[in-house]
């Protein structure tokens, strides 16, 4: 068969929302989780995208976010995550390789930096 | 509804950079006799390639195709467990008259596979709803996922690529494909991923059984975490091996495999030898860049920084011009059944002989 019989996308289209729209994706959203920059976020009332301070209300203490996040994961939803960087505070170093944690990042990528991989 | 709000829908945000990425204001038309040559062509060539595959392993041909010999434990291993493997595109110049050619094998990190797979069969179904088109893709990567679920530990694949539109749009498509075959998915940026002293791990620290990564091989194999890759546990698509397929390398080991194959180019490690019109082009180069063009009286060079590896040498297949253009095909394989792998086609085309990142997609149907 050479034909596409029926093509339903779902991802794609919340991708383009969440990530490519040029919005500032929020780290405790189901869809653009970020662990991190979530309890980071719910600490501080906001979080930095890009270097711009966006201030949120966050009604709930963090493992609520966390739950919806996993609630959202477990019936198939999809989760496209940005970079840890990209919630850094301005001139300060991006969360990602905490030492508390024992893991170390960064250590794929750095060829590519700037610039796509694919061809 | 304007052609640009229809491809932002299909998830093709990269449209419009710096010039014109998505071009429906022409469509290239095939007859069926010529998709069939198409795809028997793209049938024949993955198993040359895998048989070039094996040649090198036999032969240990690593250094001619500049892989540090770090990598040659993981291509060796990988080629022997044979882990799953999801897809590839052979990129051919073909004028409807003589039989394609292969040009290179993009068997690691291709893109353009939304703009082929779903956008242009949007355009088609718009357009053209009566006519046909090479594109299963979909459905075709879809089964493919419920087949390798049970090689996927947890039946979970995680999804890497650069920070890049580009780049992110394609593991988002193929990550929306694995999740309607019933697995379980994420996406994040490949420099996310961690190493905790036994496993790599995603974001949230949890291990990483197996992640489909849109980077190079032969830079993971180089960058600080490439020392992990031999103990880690992580089932990585593509596979090491594919290292030997996407390398230039593999174009003369297939000329001297296959002398003279209807659906290949003369090439060479040594240099041009009696071809009078050629193009030198680096081992390990990407997005046209490094490229040498020659033809008597007449060079064209490309920039860029590869080249360190070495280079191969391949014999000039004029791009047939179609109003100024000259399109490349891109013909995809869905996993490697024998006989059946081809699954669909794009097609982008340049104003000059030499396809780069800014080349233009365009769609194709056929009777």
């Amino acid at each position: 068969m050479k034909k596409s019989a029926k093509v339903t996308i779902a991802a794609v289209a919340a991708m383009g929302l969440a990530m490519c729209g040029r919005r500032h994706p929020d780290p405790c959203a189901a869809a653009t989780f970020n662990e991190m920059a979530c309890q980071d976020a719910v600490r501080s009332g906001g979080y930095y995208w890009q270097g711009s301070w966006f201030p949120m209300t966050y009604s709930y203490p963090y493992p609520y976010y966390y739950d919806s996040y996993r609630r959202h994961v477990v019936s198939g939803g999809t989760v496209v995550s940005a970079p840890g960087r990209s919630y850094g505070r301005p001139s300060v170093s991006a969360p990602g390789g905490s030492p508390s944690s024992g893991v170390e990042r960064g250590g794929f990528g750095s060829t590519g930096s700037g610039h796509g991989a694919g061809e | 509804m304007n052609w640009q709000k229809k491809v932002e829908e299909a998830g093709l945000v990269w449209h419009t950079g710096e010039q014109l990425y998505w071009n429906e204001s022409a469509f290239y038309e095939f007859t069926a006799k010529e998709i069939d040559v198409l795809e028997a062509a793209t049938n024949a060539l993955e198993k040359m390639t895998l048989a070039a595959a094996q040649h090198v392993i036999d032969n240990k041909l690593y250094a001619k195709l500049g892989i540090r010999e770090s990598a040659i434990p993981l291509i060796e291993s990988s080629w022997e467990a044979e882990p799953p493997s999801l897809y590839g595109r052979f990129d051919l110049s073909y004028d409807g008259a003589n039989p394609p050619k292969l040009l290179e094998y993009n068997a690691d990190t291709p893109t353009s596979l939304l703009e082929a797979a779903v956008v242009q069969w949007y355009w088609l179904q718009d357009l053209y709803p009566k006519r046909d088109q090479f594109n299963s893709l979909h459905e075709r990567l879809i089964a493919l996922w419920k087949e390798l679920a049970a090689y996927l530990p947890g039946r979970r694949i995680d999804f890497c690529s650069m920070d890049d539109v580009e780049d992110g749009m394609t593991v988002t498509y193929l990550q929306d494909t694995a999740q309607q075959a019933g697995l379980e998915a994420s996406s994040f940026p490949i420099d996310e991923i961690g190493w905790n002293g036994e496993s790599f791990v995603g974001p949230d620290d949890r291990p990483l059984g197996a992640v489909f990564k849109l980077y190079p091989w032969e830079w993971m194999v180089r960058e600080e975490f490439g020392k992990h890759l031999a103990v880690a546990e992580t089932l990585w698509i593509e596979p090491p091996w594919k290292m030997l397929l996407s390398n230039k390398g593999i174009l003369p080991v297939l000329w001297e495999l296959y002398p003279r194959h209807p659906y290949l180019l003369e090439a060479s490690f040594d240099g041009p030898g009696l071809m009078m019109s050629w193009v030198k082009k680096p081992l390990l180069g990407r997005e046209g860049a490094n490229i040498t063009l020659h033809q008597p009286g007449k060079d064209i060079e490309t920039g860029g920084d590869y080249g360190a590896e070495g280079f191969v040498y391949q014999q000039l297949a004029p791009l047939k011009s179609f109003d100024g253009m000259h399109p490349v095909l891109g013909s995809w394989v869905i996993g490697h059944e024998e006989g059946n792998a081809a699954g669909g086609m794009g097609v982008r085309e340049a104003d000059g002989p030499i396809t780069g990142n800014t080349s233009r997609f365009v769609p194709h149907l056929f009777d």
